[in-house]
């Protein structure tokens, strides 16, 4: 299992990697190709600007060479004898005058191949330089010689024309400058620093001029298939062959200025980038492999892990499941065992709030009792000193009989008060709030009053509870036994604890209010909580209140809420409407 | 002899605020007392102290408007000496020490018996006579204060109830002045007695201790001396 599980992995590895580099390579070509065609298209943009400023450097050379010449050739004209001897035909003056202009011409440009003179028919009367044409050729359209590139008498020239016109303004004769093309290829070359070359084809001729001799530059040029361009090598050089149209005076004298762009340097861009593409492709794939080996090998080593805890839980979700019932029943055991000692504890409060309110009112008893066996015990002194002194008369006698009686009387009524305190109500019955309000009173009278302490019963409301009887005096006991013990502690002057009831638009009411300063606690509610007591360990378990909350709340479906005033605490009793 | 018999010419303000026992101690007292005055709280028992003169106080400490101990506190301001006996349903020790700082007779914890009571009453007696039942005068003469006599060697001679209780104001006063208003105060209850009738009484008593015991001081009143 564990070896297949690996097997199946190593291949899911493999094809990872694959896929991976797949990708890699896919991206690095994109890239290159994107980063190639960049570089070509800034290297054609560049070549194309080349272009247009050879057309532009050709065409300007072309206009300035134009007009110089014609207007040399006009200044000629207008020169002394020049016209005259037009006019004369005479061929020598034309030839003596013209010869020093000639000689300052030819050495402005060495291109200027002949300075040439024609009669108003095209025959040659003289001139000076190569021979030219013994006729100068005619436009048939326009019956005039042109100034322009010309094929003629087995060379390839370009020359201008200035027209000699008598007096009447009629044409006696043609001024004309030959200029040797390359005096073009020479300009290009100055301005642009490119060679470039231009050649004349026609059915019969072929002619190339060239500033420098190269038979290999001449032979790729001459071959019909260069194109505009179209890549050529020379010398193991890349070049661009580039082809500008030049305009002869006729379609039959086209030409073709040609030149070469070095486009090494751009070969050399390109191949760079490409090498970086192809090192960095290579740097990545070898990164990925190893990265993505390593990493599948620490997945694989944590799959392994998952794997084996993956059978260890399988076989412990096993064991559980058979053991589950088991649990269950142990849990429910043991839940049942946790609420039976809740219970257990929660009957040991109220067992303790029992035996505590039952110390309350054995206290209360205590009190209650004092004051009548205080006067028996008066009236027994009084009787016994009577007695000594002979004083005892019958009446006396009868007189105090009758005052103990009504004490004893009294004492016995106290203790079924309290016994019937603790025996009965074990119904809930509806009743008057005024009726718990009396017991309290009865039964905390004396206490209160011997402790200085006044009591005020405020019935605003009489309303009807229903609860269990003895549970509401008891929390009522409660609530005055607390406050009396703040009063009593505190030495409280003008003690007062006040119970009232009233209703307000929701609920019954009833409140213990006392003078004592109030609850030190904080948070208040924390009085509730069982055992919790701020006095000494002897005289407070901290079970009243709590029980009294229980009472009130659980048994007797009412609210119990604590707060303080300006000058003690304030329980209240709420009972829905 | 009966100790208790020194209060006979006393008089005792008694406090207590329950009717029952007021009326049955009241008798009570008045047994052992020349005269009992019974009020009902603290504030009616400081009143008393104001106007009339008393030799005893017998307090309930729980009573309404003024508590018990605060009467006493009041009362001890002006007067150091009087014997104060309390009687309490308190047992707590803080009632105790307040009453031991108020200097009080005795504590009596109430329901008491006859015993204590009569105890209480006896060391309440002894106090009022400083403990000393011969008292020694100057002219030889020993004044019982419990039987009330005077013994002059073998002869003894029975003071009236006026007599015995000038005689013991002036030697609870001893070397000091007695004024007629203070004489009249104590001895006549309502009425203010003429300056006569309070003559006539020390002449008396001067006749059965003999004159040289009490001097007169002149345009106040008179002294005793040993
Ligand atoms: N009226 C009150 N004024 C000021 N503090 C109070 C008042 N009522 C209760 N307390 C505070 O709440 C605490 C808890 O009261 P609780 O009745 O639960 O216990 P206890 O009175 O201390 O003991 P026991 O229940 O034995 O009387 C008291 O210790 C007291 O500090």
């Amino acid at each position: 299992m564990n070896f297949k599980s690996l097997s199946h992995c190593v291949s899911v590895k493999t094809k990872t990697i694959v896929l991976v580099l797949i990708v890699i390579v896919a991206l690095s070509v994109i890239f290159f190709f994107i980063r190639y065609l960049d570089i070509k298209s800034f290297a054609r943009s560049n070549q194309l600007m080349e272009l247009k400023r050879v057309k532009i450097v050709y065409s300007q050379t072309l206009k300035r060479v134009k007009k110089f010449y014609i207007t040399r050739g006009y200044a000629n004209i207008n020169s002394y004898g020049i016209r005259e001897a037009f006019e004369n035909g005479d061929i020598k003056s034309l030839h003596d005058l013209s010869l020093p202009r000639w000689k300052i011409i030819t050495k402005e440009n060495r291109f200027l191949s002949t300075f040439c003179f024609y009669d108003k028919y095209g025959k040659l009367l003289t001139y000076f330089g190569k021979k030219p044409q013994p006729h100068l050729s005619f436009f048939d359209s326009l019956k005039k010689p042109y100034d322009g590139f010309w094929y003629g008498d087995k060379n390839f020239f370009y020359h201008t024309v200035s027209e000699v016109r008598d007096k009447n303004s009629q044409i006696i004769g043609y001024v004309v400058f030959v200029i040797d093309p390359r005096f073009f290829l020479s300009q290009i070359r100055k301005i642009m620093n490119i060679d470039a070359y231009i050649y004349f084809k026609d059915s019969k001729h072929k002619i190339l001029f060239s500033l420098k001799k190269d038979l290999r530059v001449e032979k790729s040029i001459k071959n019909p298939d260069l194109l505009n361009s179209k890549e050529i090598k020379l010398n193991g050089i890349a070049f661009l062959p580039y082809v500008i149209i030049g305009k002869g005076v006729d379609r039959n004298n086209d030409f073709k200025i040609i030149f070469l762009q070095d486009i090494s340097h751009w070969k050399k861009i390109v191949d760079k980038a490409m090498l970086q593409s192809i090192i960095v492709m290579i740097l990545l794939i070898i990164i990925t492999v190893v990265v993505i080996n390593y990493g599948f090998d620490i997945i694989l080593r944590q799959l392994d892990e998952l794997n084996s805890k993956l059978v260890q839980s399988q076989s412990e979700l096993r064991e559980l499941n058979t053991d589950l019932q088991k649990r269950v029943q142990k849990e429910i055991g043991l839940k049942l065992k946790k609420q039976k000692e809740a219970n257990e504890k929660e009957r040991i409060l109220v067992h303790q709030s029992k035996l505590a309110s039952m110390g309350e009112m054995i206290g209360n008893i205590a009190h209650q009792w004092r004051q009548p066996l205080t006067e028996l015990s008066s009236i027994l002194i009084n009787m016994e000193l009577f007695f000594e002194r002979g004083k005892l008369t019958k009446q006396r006698l009868q007189d105090k009989i009758e005052d103990a009686n009504i004490q004893i009387n009294f004492m016995s009524r106290t203790i079924d008060d309290f016994r019937n305190f603790f025996s009965s109500g074990k119904q809930k019955e509806l009743l008057k709030v005024s009726v718990p309000f009396k017991k309290v009173e009865k039964l905390m009278s004396a206490s209160l009053k011997n402790n200085n302490i006044k009591l005020n019963l405020d019935i605003r409301d009489d309303f009807d509870i229903f609860v269990y009887p003895n549970e509401i005096t008891q929390a009522l006991l409660n609530l005055i036994s607390n406050a009396k013990d703040a009063l009593v502690q505190r030495d409280i002057k003008n003690a007062c604890i006040c119970i009232s009831s009233y209703n307000d638009e929701k609920s019954h009411i009833i409140e213990v209010r006392d003078n004592a300063g109030g609850i030190k606690t904080d948070p208040i509610e924390k009085i509730f909580e069982p055992y919790f007591s701020t006095k000494h360990a002897t005289s407070g378990t901290g079970i009243g209140l709590y029980m009294t909350k229980i009472i009130v709340e659980k048994n007797n479906a009412g609210k119990i809420i604590a707060s303080n005033c300006d000058n003690g605490a304030i329980f209240k009793i709420i009972f829905k409407k | 002899m009966d100790i208790l018999d020194i209060l006979a010419d006393k008089k005792v303000l008694y406090a207590e605020d329950e009717k029952g026992i007021r009326k049955h101690i009241t008798e009570v007292l008045e047994l052992f007392f020349d005269k009992v005055v019974a009020v009902e709280d603290g504030a009616e028992a400081a009143y008393e102290m104001e106007v009339g003169s008393y030799d005893v106080l017998m307090f309930d400490i729980c009573m309404p408007n003024l508590d018990g101990l605060e009467a006493i506190k009041k009362i001890r301001k002006k007067d150091k000496k009087i014997p104060v006996v309390i009687l309490s349903a308190h047992t707590e020790e803080e009632y105790l020490w307040k009453a031991v700082e108020l200097k009080i007779t005795k504590y009596l914890v109430k329901p008491y018996d006859k015993q204590s009571l009569v105890d209480a009453l006896k060391i309440v007696a002894l106090e009022l006579v400083d403990n000393n039942l011969e008292i020694q005068l100057k002219n030889g003469c020993i004044y019982n204060p419990v039987k009330k006599i005077v013994c002059e060697g073998s002869k003894d001679i029975q003071l009236t109830l006026k007599e015995s209780r000038l005689l013991e104001y002036f030697i609870k006063r001893e070397s000091q002045s007695v004024t007629f208003d203070d004489i009249g105060e104590y001895l006549w209850d309502i009425e203010m007695p003429t300056k006569e009738a309070i003559k006539s009484v020390v002449k008396e008593l001067r006749k059965k201790i003999g004159k040289e015991c009490i001097k007169n001081v002149y345009g106040i009143g008179y002294m005793l001396e040993f």
